[in-house]
């Protein structure tokens, strides 16, 4: 992948795609929760449904651009916390805050702003 | 004034220096621009007023990180060809939403804002790579 100059910014596009879908539905998803933004119960399914083909975009285009670099990545220290932080943003997704409270919200908005950052960093973090 | 010397002006601000110059300036404000697509990227979705004030936000965010990037690296960005292209569709698709505005398309019109912002997100990762 790496070989084909325009595969990888292709693919790390649809990755920021899947991203903007993913993480923005989820930011919107919980901006209602905790009240920032009055969200109609048809439009907060609706919008579930984009979470989660965005997610299945971000991983199927995160793993490819993963296996494209392997070890670049594995030395990465932003690459690294930024795995951490998404199995836990991942796992609170799926579980705790399903409850819709407000500290789950919060903590879901954290982390996931969290795991964009280091994603970014990933760039300036090559040794 | 050309646009070239435009932006070697712009690269000689106190500025522009600071933020090309410093270690963390690029990458915090990038880190922020792409929290920024995060934020709109769900909004976009959604053409609701009450979303108004959340895709203000996250739209304040992307513009003016935007311009703080290309503060910090005005002539590379001028000599980026994909940074043309990305001017190009931000144009059209302020075009596009302002048309909307005035006289409500159906969903062809939806669909033309998606790929436009689709064309936006390719074209600012081809200024990264060529």
């Amino acid at each position: 992948m790496l070989k084909n100059t325009w595969l990888f910014p292709a693919v790390e596009s649809v990755h920021l795609m899947g991203l903007a879908l993913a993480v923005g539905t989820i930011a919107l998803l919980d901006a209602g929760v905790l009240g920032w933004v009055r969200l109609p119960e048809e439009h907060a399914r609706r919008l579930e449904a984009w979470t989660h083909r965005g997610l299945a975009w971000m991983v199927l285009t995160g793993g490819a651009l993963f296996f494209a670099d392997a070890s670049r990545y594995l030395h990465n220290v932003a690459f690294l916390v930024k795995i951490a932080l998404l199995a836990a943003a991942l796992a609170f997704h799926f579980t705790i805050r399903r409850r819709a409270e407000q500290w789950g919200a919060a903590v879901s908005l954290a982390l996931w702003i969290a795991v964009v950052v280091c994603a970014r960093l990933i760039a300036d973090f090559d040794a | 004034m050309t646009l070239l010397e435009t932006c070697q002006w712009i690269r000689d601000t106190p500025l522009s220096m600071a933020l090309s110059e410093s270690t963390w300036g690029v990458p915090v404000v990038g880190a922020l621009h792409v929290l920024g697509i995060a934020c709109f990227g769900g909004a976009v979705l959604v053409r609701s007023l009450r979303m108004a004030a959340f895709r203000a936000t996250g739209l304040g965010l992307l513009l003016s990180t935007g311009v703080l990037l290309f503060w910090a690296q005005p002539v590379r960005c001028y000599e980026s060809f994909w940074f043309r292209i990305k001017m190009v569709l931000l144009l059209m698709v302020g075009v596009h939403t302002t048309l909307r505005r005035v006289r409500p398309q159906g969903r062809f019109a939806g669909y033309v804002s998606l790929m436009l912002w689709a064309g936006i997100i390719a074209a600012a990762r081809g200024i990264a790579f060529f």
